[in-house]
Order: structure tokens, then C-alpha cells, then sequence
């Protein structure tokens, strides 16, 4: 539990450190492009526009989706994927992609991956005021449900650090895991409520839809925003989120501790 | 005395010799008792005190840039122990630039990896720059950099972000001696501010020029640690023995002593490494209890999720067999046979066949009237004899068959929960905003009926004489009876909803052949015929 705590605590004391570097690679980023900053929203809009043809207008012919317009109720699942996926695939590679550089000097590993997140989060907070505003122009109300989208933040950067710090760590052992990880993630988008709704299934497959921690997060988005639900509400799914969230973070954390200082005898 | 400022004790350093990819693999579980390892450092002792400088020497392959690698805290040590007082920073030919950022990008990145502020970079950047020397190249990225100027870059942010021990490696054999000057002019600085500096190099004459102390590694241990001119001469002496050998007794030479570095893991068990393994044992065992505690809450709550309602059901479990039976009998709900006369008159038929016939009289078998399914009797007597029972339904006496027949005690009969809002979604569209309105007009005059509403298309009346009010426009029509408005009939029902489902769950009478459901609610009650996909509501 030492280590957890510890390995917590480094990204509350480097947190200035962290900002300031994610703060430096976002503007790094897209230097090298013409286009520069604008590819952060020339993206996901392309995608959304993709999903929304394909599955809104041609498969679903339009028809509202929960009783709410399909293309709104597409977002509010699109957008967190949008901060989710690349953050995976990139913190999974943090640790490797930056062994050389940090190896020169004392710096701690363990923020890796956190920078990864903060750098992804610029573009993820944009995205989200995008969506805000788009939900004003169709005159969706907002109610007080949604004083629980920052608990479903919270949820999505300790299941996004949880996951990084424990796949970032394995992929700078095994280079084989970053690939692994790239598919899975591809196949994640599938296999997570965002182009579909989990009540389209029949009842039986609703828990093992449910069993993929990527749902929870989308489905709570759709809670705050569009539907009425509390997250206790459905206190096992909550419950089962959390453990899962931890075990990962605990056994992520365990590796990371014990291989952190042997990183440059690994490659 | 004072405290030795870097201090270094038995350290040694080993590096595994894998063979194949899937050797690290075993290792990392620690499968792989029996691995090659080669030491590049074996039991290195010094002390370094403040204000310093040692030079580093030996020939390739000695170890060198293994030992700065350790100074510099980049790479812990295998075994043994080192205390450094103070921030190393390491200055490497390649020193970890990132190659396609340009020059002053680098600066920022590094400057804010080693945990510097924006003002201070913006303050130690043109220094930087201008030791650096690059001219326009400072804007270009690094990989356009011949390796003097990499080396230069690395140097000039090495010595600039004030470090407590500067560790150079290799780096300045590259710069040229403009360079060199400027570099020793900042050594003299460094020196003067009571700085430590190690410096690591083959050119014996530039470590003479810099250092006051050398150490001398020869494959991987201490040959010789002491003042200048005394280790620098013994070193002169052997490489120009070393460069005497003909190229086969060098080869020989090292060879030999490269065996020595290389084990294959059965001696050695060194103490210290026992003892820090020992350690790590007790430490484990915390972790495996505390991981196989979160594993067993991850899996009791996959398990929860797979189970409906949990409390429920574990209060089921305790009460469990007290509820079958009652559940049984309700789901059952054939026709009582034997009732005693007194039961009866508590209880109500149900017609359950789509349509029944009252009959005056049992032998000639003549019909009073046909009644529809859901039609509620008053039952009168029992008929035992040819399995009727006497019946009384809206004023006409008569006889029906047992079998068209449910007798529910009317304490029993079961309210549903369900309200006729949680509909909506099956009816139509065109009165799904305005079915209140429609509803709240049963029980009203016919003559009201025709004043308040609008778009009647067609009135009529049916078989059996009552008269049908139809709005086709909307799907609906009401049924009158004496002038009443007593049933409203929707059509054009969704079936493929799940609503559906749940009535005929929540029906207290179904019809024999499984198409018609009735569903008694607070106020209403509600026919539905799967066949025709129409819904009638009438008021209780």
C-alpha cells in the first residue's frame, strides 16, 4: 500500500513539473504540421462526422436514440473516447519513448505517464466546451445531474493513470505489450456503449457489457448529460468499477516500483 | 575530517547476457536461475570530497561510462552501496536530446525536466546559447547537428543548470579547442564554487590538465586511485606496454581478463545481496497479501454484478420456500373445481375464452347472450352436475360452461403497479401526447362526448347494439353503452416494444389460447389483443 500511496503522492508533488512539460509538448506537438493546433479538433471532427453519417443518418435512419437526437447522444460517448484512446496508446508508450531522455537525469518515471494525460487533457476540455455549446444550440436542458460529471472525471483519470502506469511499465520491458495494447483498444471502441446503447441487447448481455470499465465511464457521461440517474444508483457496477480500478493501479504501481530504477538495462 | 561528499562501497555492477528475446522474459519472473552475467564493475570503493576533481581513465571496455552511468544516479548498482550528497547531472555525447525538436526547444525540455521554472529557463537560455556557440543552428533541429555540436548543446545545459557534481563523459573530446578552453575555463569555475566534477575520458593528457585526483579502471576494477602525476605515469607505462603487444597477445590480454568478468551464475552469492534480498522477501509478502485482498474484492464484486438485485436475493434465500408455493398457486390460476357454496359468493368469474355463451337452459342449450372475454360475473350457484355454474352478469341470469370460466377470491384479484402514463410508448404516436384527454372522458354522456371532441369520422352501431364512436384520424374510438361512454378502444398498438411484455406479465387473466390479456390497474381496467393490436381501456 506504501508503494501505491507513494507513487500517488510523486504526482501531487510534481504536479507544476508535469504541467509544465505536458504544457510543452502539446505546443511541440503539432509544430511540425502546417496546420498546426487546428489538427487537435480537425480529428475528432472528421471522425464524428464519419460516425455520425455511417451509424446515425445510414444505419439508425435518424431516429432519436433514448429520446434524445442521435448525433448529441454520439458526442457525449465520442468525446471521453476521443481523451481515453489516444491516452492509452500514448501513456503506454510514455516510459519507452522517454527512457533516454529522462535517463540523463534524476527525474521521477512515475509522472510519465501522467504528463501523457495532462497533455491529452487541453484537447479533452476543449472538446468538452465544443459539446457544451452544441447542446445549447439543440436546447438540451441540463439538470442537476450534472454535479456528477466531475466524480466521472475523477473516475477517468484514475482509471486512465491506473491503466498507463501499468501498461507504460510492461511496454518498456516487453515492446511486444505496445501492440497489444493498440489493438485492444481498437477493439474497445467496438465493444463500448458509444455507437450503441447497452438497452439495444437483450437483458443477459447487459452485465458483461457492463464488465468493460470503459462503459461505466461512457454511460455516466450519458447520466450526467442527457439521462436523470445518480452513479449510486447502481452501486455494484460503481463498486465493481472501483476494485477493478484499484487492482489495476496496485499491481501497476508494484511493477512500476520494482523495474523504475533497471528501465535502461532493459533496452 | 570532513564527509566524503560521494562515497561508493563494494559497488559492482552485472549485466545479464541474454541470448534471446524470451530470456528477459524468464528473468523477470525469475525462472532463470542459470544466466550469463558479466560484470562491468566488481567491488569499487571510493571517497570524494567536496570541492574535487578526479579524472577518470582507462582503456575501452574498462568500464568507464558504466561508473559515470552509477555517479550520475542513472543506473542503480547491483550490489553495494553509494551515497551521493547533492544533484549529479551527466553531460554524454549523446545526452539525451531529442533529435527532431529544434536546439532551443531542447534547452526548454531539458531545462524543465530537471524541474526548472519558466522564468528561470528564460533567464539561463541566452547564457546557454551563447556557450553553446551555435550561431543559426540553435533553431534547427538537432539532427541537422554535427556530434560537435550535440556534445556542446548537452554541455552547455549541463553546466548551466547548476548542479552539485558535474559528471562528463567522453563529451568534450569532441569540441575542438576553442571549445576546450571555454570548458576548462568553466571547470575552473565550477572548482572555485567548492564543486565537484568527475571527469571521464581515454586522452590521458586532458585528464592530467583537469584533475586533481585520477582513478584508474581496468576491466571493471580499481587499479590504481590517487594524486595525478603519480597514477598518470604508472598509466603511461601501461599502455605503452599494452600498445607493444603484437595485435594477438592484445588480444589474448583482454580475452582473458573480459573471462574473469563473465559468470555464469554459480558462485558469488555476495553478502550484501543476500541481505537486500532477504528484505525484499518480507517486503513481497505484504504486497501478495494486500493484492490477493483487492483480487478478492474484484471478484466478489464481478460477482455481485452477475446477480439481480443481491439483497433480495439473499433474502429470498433465507425466506424461500414459504414463497414457491404461494407463487405457484398464483401462477397456476386454472379454474377451482370444488369451492363450497360460501367460498363462491365471495368470488368473481372471469371469462377466459375469447367468446362464451350464457345459456337459459342447460339441456336445450339456449343462448341468452355472448359474452367477450375479461367480462366479470357474479357467480351464483354450482351446477355439478354438467359442470356449469349459474352465473348473473348485468341483470340476465343464465348458465356457463366451468371451462370459459377463472374464479379469482376478490381479495386475491391483483392490482398491477403499472399506470396507463407507462404506455405511452406503445401507442400510437398521434394521441401519445393527447391520451389523457381521451381517457379522461370515460364515464361522460355520449352527448358530451360529441360536444368536446373534434373529428369524429363514423358512428355506428355493433352486434351487439352499442354504439361505436370512431376517430379514425387518431386510431381510436370509444364504445358506448345507454348513452355512456364506457370503453376506449386504441388501435394500431406497438407490439414490438418491451411494454408489451410486461402487461402480459402483469395480467391477472389471459385468455386460453394465449392472444387476449387483461390488466387491472388503480382505475381502469385494460384489454389487450395481441391479434388485432388494439387496446381497450374502461373504468373499474
Amino acid at each position: 500500500m506504501k508503494t501505491v500511496l507513494n507513487t500517488i503522492k510523486q504526482q501531487f508533488l510534481y504536479f507544476p513539473l508535469i504541467l509544465r512539460v505536458a504544457l510543452y509538448e502539446t505546443k511541440s506537438k503539432y509544430q511540425m504540421h502546417f496546420l498546426g493546433i487546428l489538427w487537435q479538433f480537425i480529428n475528432p471532427l472528421l471522425q464524428v462526422g464519419v460516425y455520425w453519417f455511417v451509424f446515425g443518418v445510414g444505419i439508425r435512419n435518424g431516429v432519436p436514440i433514448e429520446g434524445t437526437p442521435f448525433f448529441i447522444w454520439l458526442l457525449v460517448g465520442l468525446i471521453p473516447w476521443f481523451f481515453i484512446s489516444p491516452t492509452i496508446v500514448q501513456g503506454s508508450n510514455s516510459i519507452y519513448s522517454k527512457i533516454n531522455l529522462v535517463s540523463k537525469m534524476k527525474f521521477p518515471v512515475s509522472i510519465l505517464p501522467s504528463i501523457t494525460i495532462m497533455s491529452n487533457i487541453f484537447g479533452f476540455l476543449i472538446t468538452l466546451l465544443i459539446l457544451a455549446v452544441v447542446m445549447i444550440v439543440y436546447g438540451i436542458p441540463v439538470n442537476i445531474y450534472i454535479l456528477q460529471l466531475p466524480y466521472y472525471l475523477v473516475c477517468l483519470f484514475m482509471l486512465l493513470y491506473s491503466i498507463t502506469i501499468f501498461t507504460s511499465t510492461i511496454s518498456a520491458l516487453i515492446r511486444d505489450f505496445q501492440l497489444l495494447v493498440q489493438t485492444s483498444m481498437r477493439l474497445l471502441f467496438f465493444m463500448t456503449p458509444i455507437l450503441w446503447s447497452v438497452n439495444e441487447f437483450p437483458e443477459r448481455y447487459h452485465t458483461i457489457i457492463q464488465l468493460n470499465p470503459f462503459a461505466y465511464i461512457v454511460n455516466g457521461f450519458r447520466d450526467s448529460l442527457l439521462n436523470s440517474t445518480w452513479f449510486y444508483e447502481d452501486w455494484r457496477t460503481t463498486l465493481y468499477f472501483w476494485s477493478l480500478t484499484i487492482l489495476i493501479l496496485f499491481l501497476g504501481a508494484l511493477l512500476h516500483e520494482n523495474y523504475k530504477n533497471k528501465f535502461v538495462d532493459y533496452l | 575530517m570532513e564527509n566524503p561528499i560521494v562515497k561508493l562501497t563494494n559497488v559492482s555492477k552485472t549485466y545479464n547476457l541474454y541470448r534471446k528475446k524470451s530470456d528477459i522474459l524468464l528473468d523477470m519472473f525469475s525462472f532463470n536461475q542459470k544466466k550469463k552475467t558479466f560484470s562491468a564493475l566488481k567491488n569499487i570503493s571510493f571517497e570524494v570530497f567536496k570541492g574535487e576533481t578526479i579524472g577518470i581513465i582507462g582503456i575501452n571496455g574498462s568500464g568507464k561510462s558504466t561508473l559515470s552511468n552509477i555517479l550520475a544516479e542513472i543506473a542503480p548498482p547491483t550490489s553495494g552501496e553509494i551515497t551521493v550528497k547533492g544533484d549529479p547531472s551527466l553531460v554524454a555525447i549523446s545526452a539525451g536530446l531529442n533529435n527532431f525538436v529544434t536546439g532551443r526547444e531542447n534547452i526548454e525540455l531539458k531545462c524543465l525536466m530537471h524541474g526548472l521554472k519558466k522564468k528561470e529557463i528564460e533567464e539561463i537560455t541566452p547564457a546557454i546559447i551563447d556557450f553553446a556557440d551555435l550561431g543559426d543552428f540553435i533553431d534547427q533541429p538537432i539532427k541537422s547537428y554535427s556530434s560537435g555540436m550535440k556534445s556542446r548543446l548537452g554541455f552547455a545545459i549541463s553546466v548551466h543548470v547548476q548542479p552539485d557534481i558535474l559528471v562528463v563523459d567522453e563529451a568534450l573530446s569532441v569540441g575542438d579547442n576553442t571549445f576546450y578552453q571555454k570548458c576548462t575555463d568553466k571547470f575552473d569555475e565550477f572548482k572555485a564554487q567548492g564543486k565537484t566534477i568527475f571527469f571521464i575520458s581515454h586522452s590521458l593528457p586532458q585528464v592530467q590538465s583537469i584533475s586533481d585526483k585520477i582513478l584508474w579502471l581496468n576491466f571493471g576494477r580499481v587499479e590504481l586511485f590517487g594524486e595525478t602525476k603519480e597514477v598518470a605515469e604508472k598509466y603511461k607505462k601501461f599502455t605503452s606496454w599494452f600498445n607493444s603487444l603484437s595485435n594477438k597477445e592484445k588480444k589474448e590480454y583482454r580475452y582473458e581478463k573480459l573471462r574473469n568478468q563473465i559468470s555464469n551464475g554459480k558462485e558469488e552469492p555476495v553478502l550484501t545481496k543476500r541481505y537486500a534480498r532477504h528484505r525484499k522477501k518480507n517486503h513481497s509478502k505484504h504486497h501478495i497479501v494486500q493484492l490477493s485482498i483487492l483480487l478478492l474484492l474484484f471478484l466478489f464484486s464481478t460477482f455481485l454484478m452477475f446477480i439481480e438485485n443481491p439483497l433480495q436475493a439473499l433474502d429470498n434465500s433465507f425466506n424461500n420456500k414459504g414463497d414457491e408455493k404461494l407463487v405457484s398457486q398464483v401462477e397456476k390460476g386454472e379454474p377451482v373445481q370444488e369451492l363450497s357454496p360460501e367460498d363462491i359468493l365471495n368470488m368473481d368469474g372471469w371469462i377466459i375464452v375469447n367468446e362464451s355463451s350464457i345459456y337459459k337452459n342447460i339441456d336445450t342449450r339456449e343462448k341468452v347472450e355472448d359474452l367477450a372475454f375479461g367480462t366479470k360475473v357474479n357467480i351464483l350457484e354450482e351446477e355439478t352436475r354438467q359442470n356449469f355454474y349459474k352465473v348473473e352478469v348485468n341483470g340476465i341470469s343464465g348458465y356457463l360452461s366451468k371451462n370459459d370460466l377463472l374464479i379469482i377470491d376478490q381479495a386475491e384479484q391483483i392490482t398491477s403497479d403499472l399506470k396507463i402514463e407507462d404506455f405511452i410508448d406503445i401507442f400510437p404516436r398521434r394521441i401519445s401526447n393527447s391520451y389523457e384527454f381521451f381517457i379522461s372522458l370515460l364515464g361522460s354522456d355520449l352527448e358530451e362526448l360529441r360536444k368536446t371532441t373534434q373529428g369524429i369520422t363514423n358512428e355506428y352501431l355493433n352486434d351487439d347494439g352499442q354504439l361505436i364512436v370512431e376517430y379514425s384520424y387518431e386510431n381510436i374510438a370509444y364504445i358506448t353503452d345507454n348513452n355512456k361512454v364506457g370503453t376506449l378502444q386504441i388501435n394500431e398498438i406497438d407490439f414490438n416494444n418491451s411494454v408489451i411484455e410486461e402487461i402480459m406479465n402483469e395480467a391477472f387473466i389471459k385468455s386460453v389460447d394465449g392472444t387476449l390479456y387483461c390488466l387491472s390497474l388503480e382505475n381502469y381496467y385494460v384489454y389487450l389483443d395481441s391479434i388485432q393490436k388494439e387496446m381497450k381501456i374502461s373504468l373499474r
